[in-house]
């Protein structure tokens, strides 16, 4: 069972406030250190669970968006909605994004059953979305693990 | 038409075989990792390789990255593009109406415009087509559109950006010319969409465009009525980019700035070469230049804030360039159409829609 504690982030959080065009690189350390810089400076996500409003991710398919989080150690993506590049990215990544609408305070402990398709947090159960294909490639670590 | 491009393009279930791939410098660092040491199973004759973020280098570390590229792009022999155009404005001329083709960044909607079912990827979405030769995709959700607007293809697309087809496979039908058709396909991304084909429709939806918009600094997602900002100061504007930098932009910014002298500064990053020298054999460079504008060459650089056009904190800019994020120019960018960012240029202010059509 994967779980963590909620980082609740807001809506329209995009790929570039995530991980800034300006401070691209290739080098793990500084894609971590690029991690939400101009809008939330010092962020503490290392092991969280992120809890999304609408499109999260939107705008860039850059992967360092992504990868920042993945170097964050991240464990999972929970929003009412992705931005396509994200989406895709964290999926290709291993890391679980799933569409849903969590009532989570920041710190909160929120548990994730893949199987079954539920989040549990906050004394209850919640459906959340994920496609068929996508699951596929998450119960394999990610993309470059599908033959 | 994409459930027909994309059942041709079916291997199996939510696997899929693109016709055509493009990959530039910006993103290659990110791919890199994923295929070195790897066998290219994708047929290398149907790969666009385009250096057009890092155009030309302005640090150690990006003529780094560009070294790196074209050694891949020599290894492999691929068709290759250096410095001479953004990537989209050069893959115009290899998209065909129903290609399936796949680019290493998000503006790949753009060849949309050719009738191809175009998409953007991510580092590790492009490695897989590298080394597997397939894409998986989810169920497309499609939408049909018609539009109606006489306004410009930044103006009609900052009207979709308002809209949003989040995720959404949009087929659209908009009677105008081929340049404003495909700015249109390139914002779509911004709207959203993972692709915006151009063909007849019949249409879910039919969208008008009847204003002026404006993209409020840091928010180009949520544009408002452009005269809700007339009067603001500018110290700085930018025209260029895969959404305005085209030859009819450049003319556009043209007839407004007439030679006469500017009240803001001016730069002008024409999308390709081709659209560079045409715009110098037809006199518009000289107007431009004779106004005080600054020429850039092609490239990213500016709208990925990677160098030349950056703002001091405190300044306000009003740029053509795809993305304003917080941060990624130094100070405010406002997000607006060529002819709006060339007469902020001229007055040193946002103009109002009514002073817009005065000037042209």
């Amino acid at each position: 069972m994967l779980s963590g504690e909620a980082f609740l982030i807001g809506d329209w959080v995009s790929a570039d406030d995530i991980s800034p065009a300006s401070l691209f690189s290739d080098e793990p350390e500084a894609i971590k250190a690029s991690c939400l810089k101009y809008i939330m400076p010092g962020a503490d996500i290392e092991g969280r669970v992120i809890i999304a409003g609408q499109n999260f991710g939107w705008g860039s398919y850059r992967e360092s968006a992504a990868l920042c989080l993945k170097y964050m150690g991240v464990k999972a993506v929970i929003a009412r909605s992705f931005g396509l590049g994200m989406y895709r990215n964290l999926i290709g990544l291993g890391i679980p994004a799933l569409i849903g609408d969590i009532p989570a305070k920041n710190g909160d402990i929120v548990e994730i059953d893949m199987e079954n398709r539920v989040v549990r947090c906050c004394g209850r159960e919640h459906r959340v979305e994920i496609s068929d294909i996508a699951m596929e490639i998450l119960m394999k670590g990610g993309l470059l693990n599908v033959p | 038409m994409i459930d027909e491009i994309l059942e041709a393009h079916r291997i199996s279930e939510g696997w899929y075989r693109p016709d055509l791939l493009m990959i530039h410098d910006g993103n290659y660092p990110l791919l890199k990792r994923y295929i070195a040491g790897k066998e290219i199973v994708f047929p290398k004759e149907r790969i666009i390789a385009v250096a057009d973020h890092f155009s030309p280098p302005s640090k150690v570390e990006h003529a780094e990255f560009i070294d790196d590229f074209e050694r891949f792009v020599r290894d492999n022999g691929l068709e290759y593009h250096r410095f001479m155009g953004i990537s989209h404005e050069i893959m115009m001329d290899h998209a065909e109406k129903g290609m399936f083709i796949v680019g290493l960044d998000s503006h790949s909607t753009a060849y949309g415009v050719k009738g191809a079912l175009s998409m953007g990827s991510g580092a590790i979405d492009m490695a897989y087509i590298l080394l597997k030769g397939k894409m998986w995709l989810d169920r497309p959700r499609i939408r049909r559109i018609r539009i109606e607007s006489t306004m410009s293809g930044f103006d009609t697309g900052l009207h979709m950006i308002a809209r949003g087809y989040d995720n959404l496979w949009v087929e659209m039908e908009w009677d105008s010319g081929f340049e404003d058709r495909a700015t249109l396909s390139t914002m779509m991304a911004d709207a959203g969409a993972a692709s915006a084909l151009h063909t007849e429709v019949e249409p879910d939806e039919t969208v008008y465009a009847e204003e002026m918009l404006i993209g409020p600094p840091g928010d180009i997602r949520h544009p408002v009525s452009l005269n809700e900002y007339a009067g603001t100061t500018v110290d700085q504007a930018f025209i260029g980019s895969c959404m305005g930098g085209r030859y009819g932009d450049l003319k556009r910014a043209a007839d407004i700035v007439k030679g006469e002298e500017l009240r803001a500064r001016l730069l002008v990053s024409p999308i390709s070469m081709s659209a560079y020298m045409k715009a110098l054999n037809d006199g518009i460079i000289e107007r431009l230049v004779r106004a005080g504008a600054v020429i850039l060459n092609p490239s990213c650089g500016t709208c990925a804030g990677i160098d030349k056009g950056m703002l001091a904190p405190s300044e306000k800019g009003v740029f053509t360039t795809t993305r304003n994020a917080k941060g990624r120019h130094g100070g405010q960018v406002f997000s607006a159409s060529p002819e709006v960012a060339a007469a902020s240029a001229l007055l040193g202010r946002i103009p109002s829609e009514e002073e817009v059509d005065a000037l042209r």
